[in-house]
């Protein structure tokens, strides 16, 4: 795995520590490393209600605080198993990610861990560093939310930028309705998610404008799952669960018109090169039959009349990463993380002074340098 | 009560265990979690496993949230006996903790007596040789955000007799809520009891300077958390402000022990060790003997020979769930140690030619940056070419607008193309029975975050991850306050400040009834476990902790010019300490307590004393409404405590509050001064008392 001279390579220098704390899963690993040292759920057992707590079920800012310091420590003394104090630290994270969770978890880092310096990454961004390439419109579908930013030369078009809440989380939600309006079982999510993972998957276009109508083709076979308690997996179930996911909202919003109306908002001549460098990246595009049936979406999206006046695009064409998907964001970060640019990082000795992350939505931030104009 | 839980489909054997149908304590042993072989035994008709029972107890605020249980037994059978039996390969040597009595704290702080465990194999009792106690995860509640660390002795208790302090080994440290200690290894060689007692006493003082005792009930008492601070005598500070550092690390089946660098080598793994793709136990290697092959028989008379003398090979086998690497298709090797393919990521080669590129565009941003001297006080600055104003950033350091050429010239790798054709929903899945068995959860697939197998049988066994020792520091002076020994056998610690040795111990003997508005007696027992006599006040909750702070502040600079003058540190080497904001404490005191007008003086801790019954008393003038006992260095004093006529719901515990003040000698920065320091120590205390009895 390794190359001969490769180990020794970053041995000197102190590694960088790469963290993607995503909504569900958390990867995590060194820069330079070619795939994440593990990959755990993003949980840990409180220590004031003794139960096995999602991070991001917190209730406010102490809490969210106090579900940080347990979980940081498990992951630096159990997995990652390195001092913290001086620690050199890559985060990951969504430009449309909460500031709230950002600043606290700065916080733990600095305050509780007193980490050396921490080197926020947008994850959009970072995703490209996979790809060799410095344009690609990126969708990222993970538990929580959808989110897309289309990156045009290495700049992301902010403007143009796409979240939906749809990913695992509401996949499990609908099964979960299943289940309980049939069977009147009432699943755990994590066995939700096993179903999910194991049993179903995205079915194709065709199959899904027929099903529950009365030419419904012939569901798959159904599955029985095991456990104290069988629990019958009708094939309709397995092949309808993703579902949700391409259904138009109120707002006739879905997955694919996320990639449509974000390439919308992109200026005219960048349109056709962003419909053509889509990558996919998060857990819930690894599911059987999701990029087949996104871009079948999209084709037939774009003959509708709801683009056809607006976007002249004929083609859609799909990247794909040296990595699984569900792990591509954090191959960026450690790619990137190998670089060295101790400029970009917030250090401790900064953090401390100022007290406060900096954030591209803050003008203090993103005040136009005057002095940029002398030269 | 005997409660049976049914496997789990991850392979988790069954389990029976009974408990003492206790109402008070409601300790609920949660389902026995998983069985992993330890070493394996080498001799042969020996052979050990490790048990795990986890005890949890849902009483809110337990004392004990986990007690792994390993016990190695040695079974005289063979192995398939007490391994499981071949036609249900969920069966396994089933682990009952026949009696769980008490559970309890007998008093106050001190947990005591935990259980009896036997393991029975069968139906038939196996006798246990060996008992190996590994306490991983002691959790506490309400200890979020500190530093607590834990101190408790075990001792085990064979048929009746106690093995007092068969090792008296104390834990550890933990930066934020004891979620894991290193463990603490009883061994004993000697045992052939198919019964064994342990228990295990601790206790704890908050590191912001509180204790936290919480006493559900008048016999049981849990809550308290076995635990402890650690403090630092060069500050006197009960080290709310520690932290932690990785100490080594070791291999927890094997037990290696290797320094940092080989071990960053080996990404933190263990090369000799595996971890069973399935069930995630520890795989055992195997020895068999080569198969004949079909090919071998019909060549020459050379091959012959070879049948002749079989030879040796090995295989790597989970006696959990009952892997091995033969149905895998791994090839069978003939050395024991190792060898195993290992998968390699076939991207290798394309992620190091981005990250080669990477580094040219960071030498080029560098060289840009030291070209244009950017202005230094923007040292975090949101820019240049990969992120959001860097059009506007490249310009402002004179870059043209668009990124360099020279850079994709040289070093560039090829571009990832992007292509139309996508991964197709094979039709297959619409008319092939799912045998969901083979297809792998997504807890196995994320094992191997590279490969990601969705078939059982492309699962790969993984190196088993190194744990590590961790040691803690102080903040303030950056002295170790905790170290442990670096042998990961060992269970011994060079340094170990523990709070233990020098806040006085708090038992709470007895409480009366508790009835709302009316006077209830408590019974509080001191022990002073230092070396030096003490006294104690105890004033009321709202007395402000600030004299002992200022006391406090006046060693630490004392002592940082003592430090600067003897050079044990330099001045520079300290950076200036990280001040966490401190915890806010949410116990709420609901009931009075009457102090009374006195304090207590406790004589020094006298080892010798404890064997000697005559000399009981110090002759101390003791007021006799407060001081009811007191020989040694413990003394037992009477409170009273008034629950507040407001609480009427009977579902709140009471607690009373009250801060304990009390003569600390500081022996150790006094190796550096000329005399002991004494210090008045002030500290909180919440003792949850019991519940109300109701109104007559």
């Amino acid at each position: 795995m390794l190359r001969g001279y490769e180990g020794v390579r970053y041995i000197s220098d102190k590694q960088m520590v790469v963290f993607d704390i995503g909504s569900a899963y958390t990867k995590f690993g060194y820069a330079g490393e070619v795939s994440p040292r593990g990959i755990i759920r993003t949980e840990v057992r409180c220590s004031e209600s003794k139960k096995i707590r999602r991070i991001i079920d917190y209730k406010d800012v102490e809490d969210l605080y106090q579900l940080l310091v347990d979980f940081l420590h498990l992951l630096f003394f159990k997995y990652v198993v390195i001092s913290p104090k001086d620690a050199r630290i890559l985060l990951l994270e969504s430009p449309l990610a909460v500031t709230s969770f950002r600043d606290t978890l700065a916080k733990v880092m600095f305050k509780h861990f007193e980490v050396g310096s921490i080197l926020f990454l947008p994850s959009h961004l970072a995703t490209i560093s996979t790809l060799g390439i410095d344009t690609a419109l990126v969708l990222d579908v993970g538990y929580q939310e959808a989110t897309l930013i289309p990156i045009f030369e290495g700049i992301p078009i902010l403007k143009a930028w796409q979240a939906l809440p749809l990913g695992g989380q509401i996949v499990h939600e609908n099964l979960k309705r299943y289940f309980r309006d049939t069977s009147d079982l009432d699943l755990s999510e994590n066995i939700l998610e096993d179903i999910k993972v194991r049993t179903c998957f995205v079915t194709t276009l065709e199959r899904s404008a027929k099903l529950g109508t009365e030419s419904a083709l012939t569901p798959p076979p159904d599955v029985t799952y095991p456990g104290i308690k069988r629990i019958a997996i009708p094939g309709e179930i397995r092949e309808r669960a993703f579902e949700v996911l391409w259904e138009r909202d109120n707002d006739n919003l879905s997955l694919p018109t996320m990639i449509l109306d974000a390439i919308v908002k992109c200026p005219l001549d960048t349109r056709r090169i962003l419909a053509e460098n889509i990558i996919l990246v998060g857990g819930t595009t690894m599911t059987k039959g999701f990029a087949s049936r996104l871009k079948s979406e999209l084709l037939a999206l774009i003959e509708s009349d709801l683009y056809k006046a607006k976007l002249k695009v004929e083609s859609f064409k799909f990247h794909t990463a040296p990595s699984k998907p569900n792990y591509t964001t954090w191959l960026g970060g450690a790619i990137f993380g190998t670089t060295d640019i101790p400029l970009r990082c917030l250090t401790k000795d900064v953090y401390l002074k100022t007290n406060r992350v900096p954030d591209w939505s803050n003008l203090i931030d993103n005040q136009k340098d005057e002095t940029s104009y002398e030269i | 009560m005997a409660q049976t839980f049914a496997g789990t489909q991850k392979h988790v054997p069954e389990c029976e265990i009974s408990r003492k149908n206790s109402d008070e304590t409601d300790v609920l042993l949660s389902l026995v979690e998983t069985a992993s072989p330890r070493k394996e035994e080498r001799s042969s008709d020996a052979y050990r496993r490790r048990f795990v029972v986890k005890v949890e107890t849902d009483t809110q605020g337990s004392i004990l949230d986990h007690l792994d249980v390993h016990s190695n037994v040695r079974s005289r059978g063979n192995r398939g006996e007490i391994m499981t039996s071949k036609d249900h390969p969920l069966v396994r040597p089933r682990v009952s903790v026949s009696r769980i009595d008490d559970f309890v704290v007998s008093s106050g702080i001190t947990l005591s007596k935990l259980g009896a465990i036997t393991i029975v194999s069968d139906g038939r009792t196996v006798p246990i040789r060996e008992i190996w106690v590994e306490l991983e995860s002691i959790m506490t509640s309400g200890w979020r955000g500190r530093t607590v660390g834990i101190s408790s002795e075990f001792s085990l208790i064979v048929s009746g007799i106690m093995l007092r302090s068969v090792v008296s080994s104390a834990a550890s440290v933990d930066s934020c809520s004891l979620l894991s200690l290193p463990s603490i290894i009883v061994s004993v060689t000697e045992v052939i009891s198919s019964v064994v007692m342990f228990s295990l006493s601790g206790r704890l003082v908050d590191s912001s300077g509180t204790f936290n005792v919480v006493m559900s009930s008048m016999k049981v008492v849990c809550s308290s958390r076995v635990a402890m601070v650690v403090i630092c005598s060069f500050v006197v500070n009960l080290s709310s402000s520690s932290f932690l550092t990785v100490d080594s690390h070791y291999c927890p089946n094997c037990m290696e022990n290797l320094p940092s660098s080989e071990v960053r080598l080996k990404k933190n793994k263990c090369s000799n060790c595996f971890d069973c793709p399935c069930c995630f136990q520890t795989l055992s290697t195997r020895a068999g003997l080569a198969p004949v092959r079909a090919s071998a028989l019909t060549e020459g008379e050379e091959n012959k020979d070879v049948k002749a003398t079989p030879k040796k090979v090995y295989y790597l086998f989970c006696s959990l769930c009952r892997w091995s690497s033969r149905d895998a298709g791994i090839p069978d090797q003939s050395v024991a140690t190792g060898g195993w393919p290992e998968q390699e990521n076939p991207h290798v080669t394309r992620i190091n030619a981005l990250i080669d590129y990477h580094k040219v565009l960071a030498s080029i941003e560098k060289q840009q940056c030291e070209r244009k001297k950017i202005h230094p006080k923007r040292s975090f600055m949101p820019a240049t070419m990969y992120s959001f104003t860097s059009a506007l950033v490249r310009k402002r350091i004179g870059r043209p607008m668009k990124p360099p050429m020279q850079s994709q010239s040289s070093a560039q790798p090829v571009p990832s193309v992007a292509s139309e054709d996508v991964d197709e929903l094979s039709s297959d899945i619409f008319t092939e029975t799912v045998d969901i068995t083979k297809i792998t959860t997504l807890e196995q697939r994320l094992q191997h975050p590279e490969v990601q197998a969705e078939k059982i049988n492309e699962l790969r066994p993984q190196h088993r991850q190194f744990l590590v020792k961790r040691s803690q520091r102080c903040r303030v002076c950056e002295h170790n306050v905790s170290k442990s020994d670096l042998c990961p056998q060992s269970t011994k610690f060079k340094i170990l400040l523990a709070a233990f040795y020098h806040i006085p111990e708090v038992k709470i003997v007895t409480c009366e009834p508790l009835r709302p508005g009316k006077s209830s007696e408590l019974l509080l027992k001191f022990c002073n476990p230092t070396q030096h006599q003490t006294q104690i006040t105890i004033l009321p909750l709202d007395t402000s902790l600030s004299t002992s702070l200022t006391e406090e502040k006046d060693i630490k600079q004392e002592d940082t010019q003592l430090s600067e003058s003897s050079n044990l540190l330099p001045s520079t080497v300290r950076q200036a300490p990280v001040t966490e904001d401190p915890k806010v404490i949410k116990v709420v005191s609901n009931a009075d307590l009457m102090l009374p007008h006195s304090s207590l003086i406790l004589p020094p801790r006298d080892d010798a004393a404890e064997y000697d019954d005559t000399n009981d008393n110090h002759n101390f003038q003791d007021d006799p409404k407060l001081v009811v006992w007191r020989k040694g260095n413990k003394a037992v004093i009477r409170l009273h405590v008034i629950p507040h006529d407001t609480n009427k719901d009977n579902e709140d515990p009471v607690i009373v509050g009250f801060v304990m003040q009390h003569g600390y000698v500081n022996t150790i920065a006094a190796l550096e001064h000329k005399s002991p320091q004494k210090v008045d120590v002030k500290v909180k205390l919440y003792l949850t008392v019991g519940q109300l009895v109701g109104e007559t």
